[in-house]
């Protein structure tokens, strides 16, 4: 319990120590200077107060929010396809050899590719913004998800699989109660990944051309830098947020569907 | 990422065998090329050669522009190394302090496993406000990028040590310098190469993306310029960018074979 606490309270306290250390060097910067000068707007777009960022933050809330839901949705959308797709291939792929051969290499080789790169030139391709990105953010998942979950379909214990084959098992019952299980692990590891991925790929898309959402925002804020910086801010901030509020949340869900895993995972360190 | 084991990797097969595991994919890989070229991919979905220019007519912008795309290829794959370089390093640095200093790993290795969950492109913008259009921003992002990657696997190599080597430094009365020279560093190194290679991939697509946001050159630049006109030109930016990285990620494999050629001997690859 107490280190639970613990681990609670020091980032917290460091979280804070930053706020204020913000605070200090934007008051270091800025102090003197006459608000909404040319000067002062040239200092702040090094860095604006703290105080500053969140005032900018509340006053374009309703359009903020909007942005990172339509940003995020698109993302979690994707995310699910290129999760359920990825799944599906790498059941598929630990089933039939064949297929295994034919698109691994292939499959290892494009998480080398810079996929994001791709996005400008679909635009070409699907004109729908929102299917794109879904598109996108799918793409980026796949991958992670298809090579982990291969790894840990194939990361059974033997003499598990020895157990099942000694109760004349079928390979459904394989699957359902020995290597589904145990890619449990592997896939959240993915996932985890995913998210991140998933987001950037829906801001990405969206930066090179879309019309809404939280890229096209920062896209609009950077050229008016001198005059936003704090509203700049607020938004890579709240970009910042929804990404750990993603990755959370996939691990708050690993933590339920898998607790043996986040089981062991804990005490491993205290082995000594 | 880890080798491809399992499925397409066998260790020491003969020859033809392995030509029998390389066959389906390269059949695969040149019947795509194929149809693209042929335009059935085309056809299929109902596009036309300016969207999704065909093979040749990549090959051929390679010849149109090769000054602009040589240029940019350098200047992206300077920032992806630099800030890899930057980063990796920092990552390892700062491991080494949380080995030395528990207390300040309880309290900044949530923060720095925090960053993993951060899109750190989206920040792209403002470290361009900091340090201008020019190479610095993207080596920037690139090394933030890359450093919390490095500390955790770096800080889990660091003390994947077997408990009894440890005891047997201690009873040589073995000053921590030693320990850390002799035993931690050596556990350290595949889970450092693991981490360098994950952020080979990680670097140039990072300093790809930055520069789409705002840039004074680069591949990402080439890209974004070219998504409006001249699609082929584009591809060829994306071929480019997918070649150095993976000769950047070969690079760092080779280093490891030489650096570390226990860990690739207990694979069996």
């Amino acid at each position: 319990m107490d280190r639970a606490r613990d681990s609670l309270l020091v980032p917290a306290a460091t979280i804070l120590l930053l706020l204020v250390a913000w605070e200090g060097i934007a008051y270091l910067r800025l102090n003197g200077l006459q608000e909404g000068t040319f000067a002062y707007r040239q200092q702040q777009s090094y860095l604006p107060y703290a105080h500053k960022v969140l005032q900018a933050y509340l006053a374009n809330a309703p359009s903020f929010l909007d942005a990172g839901l339509v940003t995020l949705g698109n993302a979690f959308v994707g995310f699910l396809i290129g999760a359920a797709i990825g799944y599906a291939l790498a059941l598929l792929m630990s089933r039939s050899p064949w297929v295994a051969r034919s698109f691994y290499l292939y499959i290892v080789g494009s998480q080398m590719v810079p996929v994001i790169a791709l996005a400008p030139i679909l635009y070409g391709i699907i004109r729908d913004e929102t299917i794109l990105k879904i598109t996108v953010a799918a793409y980026l998942t796949f991958f992670p998800v298809t090579v982990n979950v291969l790894r840990g379909l194939q990361s059974v214990d033997p003499p598990a699989l020895d157990l099942l084959h000694s109760y004349a098992a079928t390979s459904w019952d394989v699957y359902r109660k020995l290597r589904m299980p145990a890619s449990l692990p592997f896939l959240f590891n993915a996932l985890k990944i995913a998210s991140t991925g998933s987001l950037i790929g829906a801001i990405v898309t969206e930066l090179m051309g879309g019309n809404k959402g939280l890229g096209v925002l920062i896209l609009s804020l950077q050229y008016n830098t001198y005059g936003a910086s704090d509203k700049l801010w607020a938004l890579v901030i709240e970009v910042a947020v929804i990404g750990m509020l993603f990755f959370g949340a996939v691990t708050l869900a690993e933590r339920l569907l898998v607790p043996w895993q986040a089981e062991y995972r804990r005490p491993a360190r205290r082995t000594r | 990422m880890a080798a491809p084991e399992g499925a397409a990797a066998a260790p020491r097969r003969p020859w033809g065998a392995r030509g029998r595991t390389l066959l389906p994919p390269l059949l695969i890989g040149g019947a795509v090329l194929l149809l693209w070229q042929a335009q059935v991919i085309h056809g299929l979905l109902q596009i036309q050669t300016y969207q999704l220019p065909i093979p040749s007519q990549i090959l051929e912008s390679f010849t149109r522009r090769p000054r602009d795309l040589w240029i940019g290829g350098w200047y992206t794959l300077g920032e992806a190394v630099a800030g890899l370089a930057c980063g990796a390093g920092l990552g390892l640095l700062t491991a080494g302090l949380f080995v030395q200093f528990d207390g300040l790993r309880r309290s900044l290795m949530p923060l720095a496993a925090a960053t993993n969950a951060i899109p750190i492109v989206a920040f792209a913008p403002i470290v361009t406000l900091w340090l201008g259009f020019d190479q610095p921003s993207r080596i920037v992002v690139v090394a933030v990028m890359t450093f919390a990657p490095m500390v955790v696997s770096a800080y889990k190599g660091l003390t994947a040590v077997d408990n009894q080597a440890l005891d047997l430094m201690y009873s040589y009365a073995a000053p921590a310098a030693a320990t850390f020279r002799k035993l931690r560093l050596p556990s350290s190194l595949p889970y450092v190469f693991s981490a360098l290679k994950v952020g080979a991939t990680a670097s140039m697509i990072g300093a790809v993306v930055a520069e789409f946001f705002n840039s004074a050159g680069g591949i990402g630049k080439l890209i974004a310029n070219n998504i409006r006109g001249d699609f082929a030109l584009a591809w060829c930016g994306v071929v480019i960018v997918t070649a150095m990285g993976l000769g950047l990620y070969g690079a760092i494999s080779l280093v490891e074979r030489l650096v570390v050629p226990w860990d690739i001997s207990r694979r069996g690859r």
